[in-house]
């Protein structure tokens, strides 16, 4: 239910900043350095 | 969310009933990414080609890619289905907090007081004169904080973050964009020039190169033909300049909300400031203060910094495609003369103000 709600509340701004900040966070831990 | 509040642009819903099939998406992610190479490919095939091209960066290859994408498609019948992955909004806010992980806070300091009010000054004056310059010569409020913006900072950088901060129409960035490179062409040659004539100390032209040129490659450039010291100043006043970008964009989407796009006669309140506040603006400003964290500690490596650097540029070069593959040339007639004179009228205030700042400050 919760997850439904988030799904269809989920403005294409909050989409960016998650998926953003997200990279970042690959990017920093160096998970993206990893990949060929 | 109180619905009613929000404007239409920030509440787009990602709805599964108009969602195309598996194969249009997947035709449409090879599509975006086969642009995506091409026009990254140009962008540097055509400068080693062409060294005076230099200053031409990706979003122009991009939106030009786009739009021939775009028209072929229509004549096709096929862009609307085909157009799935062409978000520009996603992308560019993406990008935009990607950008903010790029922008270390501790290089506003790299020339201490100085750097900071040479930064400050010059975006402060330059910004607030083509703001009013452009209302004066009646031009539309989301395009004169385009306009102001990108004079004022760091250029085409500038103009995204303004157009997501304002939810600008895509062909007034596509406008901007183009004007920033038309511009940045030819003072790239005539800004080394003039210090020389001047006879600038080193650290003059470059600080006023720095202040004044809005694209990073054409200061680079600009720099390099002066001297070698030029250069340095004149990249490291533009990282000061680019630096501030983020605070610049939260207060222009906090006076958009709370001053432009108010109710009339009504002040808004803190739940509809919140509500229509754009978000990427705290994405951004979260991954430039993480990220200044991250590199000023040693926690991670210096190389760390390029991967994020490309990251924001193909998310860019994904939101230019998609400008180019919708745009509407009624909306870029619509926009008609006026930023052309407002953007000429700004580049001269802001050659005049930058060498003033740049005399003052380093001389």
């Amino acid at each position: 239910m919760i997850w439904s709600r988030f799904v269809r509340g989920l403005t294409e701004d909050w989409l960016a900043v998650i998926v953003g900040l997200a990279l970042v966070a690959l990017a920093l831990t160096g998970v993206l350095q990893n990949i060929p | 969310m109180n619905e009613r509040a929000v404007p239409v642009a920030h509440a787009t819903r990602l709805s599964r009933t108009d969602a195309p099939t598996w194969l249009w998406w997947s035709a449409s992610f090879l599509l975006m990414l086969a642009l995506a190479v091409a026009a990254w490919k140009l962008s540097k095939i055509i400068p080693v080609w062409q060294p005076k091209l230099k200053a031409v960066e990706f979003p122009v290859y991009a939106v030009l890619l786009g739009l021939g994408a775009g028209a072929t498609l229509a004549l096709l019948g096929l862009r609307e289905r085909l157009g799935a992955y062409f978000r520009t909004e996603f992308f560019l806010k993406t990008g935009l907090v990607l950008l903010g992980a790029t922008i270390d806070l501790k290089e506003i300091m790299a020339f201490g007081l100085k750097g900071i009010t040479q930064a400050a000054m010059l975006i402060t004056s330059v910004f607030l004169f083509t703001w009013y310059v452009a209302r004066w010569l009646g031009v539309e409020d989301k395009l004169r904080a385009l306009l102001a913006a990108s004079v004022s900072v760091c250029g085409v950088s500038a103009a995204i973050t303004a157009a997501g901060a304002v939810l600008a129409k895509k062909e007034h960035l596509a406008y901007v964009t183009g004007l920033v490179i038309l511009f940045a062409f030819p003072l790239m040659f005539l800004q080394p020039l003039a210090a020389t004539w001047l006879n600038l100390p080193p650290s003059v032209a470059g600080a006023w190169i720095g202040g004044n040129i809005d694209t990073t490659a054409a200061v680079v450039g600009a720099g390099a033909l002066h001297s070698p010291q030029a250069l340095k100043v004149a990249s490291i006043a533009k990282m000061s300049q680019n630096a501030l970008i983020g605070v610049v964009a939260f207060l222009l989407a906090l006076y958009w909300v709370v001053a432009v796009e108010r109710a009339p006669g009504r002040r808004p309140s803190l739940r509809e400031i919140w509500d229509r506040f754009p978000k990427f603006v705290l994405g951004f400003l979260l991954a430039s203060g993480v990220a200044t964290l991250a590199f000023s500690s040693g926690w991670v490596a210096p190389t760390v910094g390029r991967e994020l650097k490309h990251l924001r540029e193909w998310f860019f070069m994904a939101a230019f495609l998609s400008i180019g593959f919708g745009l509407s040339f009624s909306a870029l007639r619509e926009a008609g003369w006026r930023p052309v004179a407002v953007y000429g009228l700004a580049t001269i205030f802001n050659t005049a103000v930058a060498l003033g700042i740049a005399y003052l400050v380093f001389g």
